[in-house]
């Protein structure tokens, strides 16, 4: 080929100097679509079809030595051209075909990848929810061992005084002629053994809040019993604290003698008047923060 | 098919340098009308450049047996040599511009997949 390409290139010359007939056009294009494929990437992906295509154009340029412009080297460069177009667009196919091939493959590099991340994910959410199913476990013994304390104190309380238990509270009644002497807020001694037993059952409750109530029979002013319902109140305070109660979780609140339990018309209701309740809130709300001393619980107004 | 398409090829260009016949070949004739059939079914007709290729080839064959009719066999085979080029042109035309739109839509496909991986 390489001859023939010389020696056209030759007879162009010549001719263009001397007169002789000129390349076809078809035959100029085939020569530069041929040269400019070699340099591309048909040379080494579609060496094969620019060989072919290179066989045309050795027709045409044989056709153009016998008879320089003859429809048969036309013809020939044409088809030549032709093949040229061919082995290039093959060359892109080729490429084309790789390049999917690369895709392909960094496809499935990324699923390898990605799977492996995730099974790296799922193993630390695999160790958290131990952890976090770990925790509830604690806090399910935790509370369950809370409701056995509360259990075993309202027992120990039910022996000490009158318990009364409600939905969200536990009222312990102590009856004031026992805790203290007529008209005064010293608690007897007795007393202090009894609210000894009674701090030690109600220290179960956690910071459960606690509020002490102090109350009295009719007789007498407004004024002054609600003085000595507050006294008492606060004297059974001091001693619930005294013995490790939390005193943020105690209030001590006089009711004077606005809350009878029974008609202080007869001495047995004017006893039974003379109280202390001290009543303890279970409500969950209560349960999950104890009140500083200020507000009164919810369960208490 | 390619392949006896591309033997059909070299047959023709090989006569090219010898002396052509009279008149056009009916085996000629069909080689031809082949590849045209054969653009069509690969979608050349839906790509400019290949739908270009497959007129001229189109036109050629028309020329060739005109030519052929009024005596001129030799230009009527040149006629449909350059039909035959002109349509296994626009066939392979249609097949690269089909496996470009594969890579591309395996690379897209990549992309995507590596961006629901960045979302998740």
């Amino acid at each position: 080929m390489n001859k023939y390409y010389v020696v056209a290139a030759v007879v162009g010359v010549v001719s263009s100097a001397c007169g002789a007939p000129a390349v076809s056009k078809e035959l100029r294009t085939a020569r530069e679509a041929y040269t400019a494929a070699q340099m591309g990437p048909a040379q080494r992906l579609n060496p094969t079809g620019l060989y072919e295509a290179k066989g045309f154009l050795v027709l045409a340029e044989k056709a153009h030595e016998d008879d320089p412009g003859s429809a048969v080297e036309r013809a020939n460069a044409y088809v030549a051209e032709r093949r040229v177009q061919l082995a290039v667009s093959k060359a892109n196919e080729v490429a084309s075909k790789e390049q999917q091939t690369a895709a392909d493959e960094q496809f499935k590099t990324d699923l390898v990848a990605s799977a492996e991340r995730s099974k790296s994910q799922s193993k630390d959410y695999a160790d958290q929810l131990k952890d976090a199913k770990g925790d509830i476990a604690v806090s399910e013994q935790g509370r369950a061992a809370a409701e056995k304390r509360a259990q075993e104190a309202l027992l120990a309380l039910q022996r000490l005084a009158a318990v009364k238990q409600e939905q969200n509270r536990v009222t312990i009644t102590l009856s004031g002629s026992v805790l203290f002497r007529s008209g005064s807020s010293d608690l007897l001694d007795v007393a202090r053994e009894r609210l000894k037993a009674v701090a030690e059952a109600l220290s179960a409750y956690g910071n459960a809040p606690i509020v002490v109530l102090g109350h009295t029979d009719s007789r007498g002013s407004d004024e002054s019993n609600q003085v000595l319902s507050q006294g008492r109140a606060d004297a059974v305070r001091g001693y619930l604290i005294s013995q490790g109660l939390q005193s943020g979780s105690i209030q001590a609140v006089g009711r004077g003698e606005s809350q009878p339990i029974a008609g202080n018309e007869t001495p047995e209701g004017q006893s039974s008047n003379r109280r202390v309740e001290i009543v303890v809130d279970q409500s969950p709300t209560a349960l999950r923060g104890a009140p500083s001393g200020g507000t009164q619980p919810a369960a208490f107004r | 098919m390619r392949i006896a398409i591309l033997v059909s090829t070299m047959a023709v260009g090989g006569v090219l340098s010898a002396c052509g016949g009279t008149h056009l070949t009916q085996a000629k004739v069909s080689s031809v009308e082949a590849a045209v059939r054969a653009a069509e079914e690969v979608g050349a007709p839906a790509l400019p450049q290949a739908a270009l290729h497959l007129q001229l080839a189109k036109e050629q064959t028309e020329n060739a047996q005109r030519l052929d009719k009024v005596g001129e066999g030799q230009a009527a085979d040149l006629e449909l040599t350059r039909a035959l080029a002109d349509a296994e042109l626009a066939i392979q035309l249609a097949q690269t511009d089909r496996e470009r739109l594969n890579a591309e839509a395996a690379w897209v496909k990549v992309k995507e997949s590596r961006a629901r991986q960045s979302a998740n």
